[in-house]
C-alpha cells in the first residue's frame, strides 16, 4: 500500500508554518494522498486549476488573504475546505461554518481526525 | 397573532440556570428551567417553546443528543447551545446539525438577550411562514381536478380563451371554474391568486 496506484487524489495544503507543513505532509502522503502544499494562498488559483484536487486544508489565519476569501475561490470548484487554526475564538470557527467550511480543526488536533474528515468526503 | 415566546432553558448548573432565567426574565420574557437533559425528556407535555438554551455539557443525556432527538421529533425549536471556552469542535458540530446559535460562558447579558430574541424572530415568523403555507395547500386541495388546471393556467397568465382551448372546454365553462377558484382560494384579484401558486410552488421546490 504505498504509492501512486492507491492515490485517493490531491490535497492542496496551505500552512505557512514549515514544520506544521512538513508534518501533514508526511502523514497525509502516508495515507496515499498526493499534497499539493503551499506556505501562502498566493498559488492557490494555480493550486486549484490542477486535476484532481479533491480538497483544501488552509490555516485559517494567513496574512495575504482572508478565509473568506479561500472559500470563495474554492467554492467555483465545490471542493471542501478544512480550516485549522490556533486560538480562534468558538465566533470564529462557527462563523466558517456558517460561511461554508466543511470542518475547523482546533491545533494541536489528533491526526486521526483529520484523516478521518478526508475519509469522509 | 403571536403569543408571548417561553424559552425552554436547561442546564445542570443551577447557578447558571437561575441567572439565565433572571436575564431573561429582566428582559420581559418567561421561561421554563429544566436541571438536565433527561429531566426534559421525562416531561409528557411541554409549551411550545419559542427557543431553548441548551448546555452542550451535561451528566445523562447531553445537549448534542437531545437536540438530534429534538430534531427526530420534528421538533424544530431554535437551539442555541451553551458552551465552555474551549469547546471548538462541539461548537462546530452543533451548528453543522443546525442549532441556531452558540453562547460561550461566560456570556454577557447584552449577547444573551440579543441572540435569544433573534430565535425567537426566526422561530415565529417561520412557523407562521408554514401555518400560511398549510391554509393556502388546505384551499388548493378544496378545489376540484378541473378548477386546479384552471388555476394553473391562469398563473402561467392564460387569458380565459386561452384555457378553453388547451382544456378543451367552453370559455363560458372556463369563467364558471375562474370564478369558482378565486372564491376557493380567496383570491380578490388575478395577481393575489398567482402570488399565491407561486408561494406555494417555490415552497416545493
Amino acid at each position: 500500500m504505498t504509492n501512486s496506484n492507491n492515490n485517493k487524489g490531491t490535497v492542496v495544503l496551505i500552512e505557512p508554518d514549515v514544520s506544521v507543513r512538513d508534518a501533514l505532509t508526511v502523514l497525509l502522503e502516508g495515507e496515499n494522498w498526493r499534497v499539493n502544499s503551499l506556505d501562502d494562498c498566493d498559488d492557490l488559483p494555480a493550486a486549484l486549476a490542477e486535476q484532481e484536487v479533491v480538497a483544501v486544508i488552509s490555516e485559517s489565519s494567513l496574512p495575504n488573504c482572508t478565509p473568506q476569501e479561500i472559500l470563495e475561490r474554492c467554492s467555483r470548484y465545490s471542493l471542501p475546505v478544512i480550516f485549522t487554526g490556533h486560538d480562534l475564538p468558538v465566533q470564529g470557527a462557527v462563523d466558517l461554518i456558517r460561511q461554508g467550511a466543511t470542518d475547523f480543526l482546533d491545533k494541536p488536533f489528533p491526526q486521526s481526525r483529520l484523516l478521518d474528515l478526508l475519509d469522509g468526503l | 397573532m403571536t403569543q408571548e415566546p417561553i424559552v425552554c432553558i436547561i442546564d445542570d448548573d443551577e447557578a447558571i440556570r437561575e441567572s439565565l432565567r433572571l436575564l431573561l426574565y429582566a428582559g420581559g420574557l418567561t421561561s421554563f428551567v429544566y436541571e438536565s437533559a433527561d429531566n426534559f425528556l421525562e416531561e409528557e407535555e411541554h409549551p411550545t417553546f419559542d427557543c431553548m438554551l441548551l448546555d452542550m455539557r451535561m451528566p445523562g443525556t447531553d445537549g448534542l443528543e437531545l437536540f438530534r432527538i429534538l430534531n427526530r421529533k420534528h421538533l424544530p425549536y431554535p437551539v442555541i447551545f451553551i458552551t465552555g471556552h474551549g469547546d471548538i469542535p462541539l461548537a462546530v458540530s452543533a451548528i453543522k446539525l443546525g442549532a441556531y446559535d452558540f453562547l460561550t460562558k461566560p456570556f454577557q447579558d447584552g449577547e444573551l438577550l440579543e441572540k435569544v430574541r433573534s430565535a425567537i424572530t426566526y422561530y415565529q415568523s417561520s412557523r407562521e411562514h408554514l401555518l400560511e403555507l398549510q391554509e393556502l395547500q388546505a384551499r388548493v386541495d378544496s378545489c376540484t381536478p378541473r378548477e386546479r388546471d384552471v388555476m394553473r393556467l391562469l398563473a402561467k397568465g392564460l387569458p380565459n380563451k386561452g384555457i378553453a382551448e388547451s382544456l378543451g372546454i367552453s370559455p363560458r365553462t372556463v369563467e364558471i371554474h375562474r370564478a369558482n377558484v378565486m372564491d376557493k382560494m380567496t383570491a380578490d384579484s388575478l395577481p393575489a391568486l398567482v402570488r399565491m401558486i407561486t408561494t406555494l410552488e417555490s415552497e416545493k421546490n
